[in-house]
């Protein structure tokens, strides 16, 4: 909520946001979605659902509120294609669009998206807000509503399962 | 922001040869491009009317005319309550309805032929729910004219002798 005293979040803030932000968002909500075109459409409604509640925003802790934004949309877009395809039984695409590379890229791709896929909701949220939004794990904390110490946990536990499921790699950045 | 759209960018050097880096597992992808130029023309765009509010709008009619019915069922439910007078040979029911009381209460009271009850007064008397149909108030008899006294009590326990 906005404070007395606090930055108002007007258009040039919002835009200013919108391109620290476009990146990291979209890598994060197109795990959810394994979809260009409706992750990039997530990114911006986010932004759209923020401008609408401005007077409810404060600019310092709005990134931890957007990305909540965003991965709230994620997640219920995600439930209502998996839905939709159970209804429909439409066929979802195995790889990741626009893939490409060797058939062993592909196939390394195709399992990648399987393990995260297979990560409990709680953990995925977690590991891909660490890894892609360069918040803190106070932020992602605040992002999720939960003690930056249960994010830590959480992170490595989600580590934890891509392992199993992919064999070991390297937790490092850079 | 150069390379394609979901390209992944190179990852980084494995620790030891045919061991994953984490940026295999999560490498960064490109967004679409134009995406600020598009998220302006969606800002500047009129505000739609979103279905929510007409949804909502049916469920707020259906809401208060639920709440309208219930009342008026509950009304035409309402208990009587029933009136007895030391002085008079009977129990005049005077609940909404005006129905005579089926109980064992006495006959219904005629008004016409009692013009001393048909001038008392008459004061709300409010009866909890649970209570309702069960209660009987009565008229005592002060020695003051000017006071009026009744006594609010349950059917059940009470003497019905007058």
């Amino acid at each position: 909520m906005q404070t007395a005293g606090s930055a108002v979040l007007d258009k040039a803030r919002l835009e200013r946001l919108y391109v620290d932000l476009e990146r990291p968002m979209y890598n994060v909500v197109y795990r959810w979605l394994w979809d260009s075109a409706e992750a990039h459409d997530v990114v911006q409604e986010t932004f759209v659902k923020l401008w609408q509640m401005r007077s409810q925003v404060a600019v310092e802790t709005v990134r931890p509120l957007a990305y909540r934004i965003a991965v709230n949309l994620a997640s219920n877009r995600r439930r209502w294609f998996r839905l939709r395809r159970w209804v429909s039984l439409e066929q979802q695409p195995d790889e990741p669009a626009g893939a490409n590379g060797t058939p062993e890229d592909h196939l390394q791709q195709a399992a990648v998206r399987r393990a995260i896929d297979h990560l409990p909701e709680r953990y995925r949220r977690v590991i891909l807000l660490c890894d892609f939004s360069g918040m803190t794990y106070a932020q992602v904390g605040e992002a999720l509503r939960i003690p930056a110490g249960t994010v830590g946990s959480r992170r490595s536990h989600a580590l934890g399962l891509l392992r199993q499921a992919l064999g070991d790699f390297d937790d490092h950045d850079e | 922001m150069t390379s394609e759209p979901n390209k992944p960018n190179k990852p980084n050097k494995p620790g030891t040869p045919g061991t994953l880096s984490k940026r295999d597992v999560l490498p960064w992808l490109e967004p679409p491009p134009g995406g600020l130029a598009a998220l302006r023309a969606r800002l500047d765009r009129p505000r739609k009317r979103p279905l929510v509010w007409a949804l909502a709008a049916a469920g707020a009619t259906a809401s208060v005319a639920g709440v309208t019915i219930a009342l008026a069922l509950w009304a035409a439910e309402l208990p009587r309550i029933v009136v007895t007078h030391p002085d008079s040979a009977g129990t005049h029911s005077v609940a909404a309805n005006l129905k005579p009381d089926p109980g064992p209460t006495g006959p219904t009271l005629d008004l016409e032929r009692h013009p001393a009850l048909a001038a008392l007064p008459s004061e709300p008397v409010t009866v909890p729910r649970h209570a309702r149909g069960q209660m009987a108030v009565t008229r005592a008899a002060p020695d003051t004219p000017e006071v009026l006294f009744y006594w609010v009590s349950p059917h059940t326990g009470r003497p019905r002798s007058h």
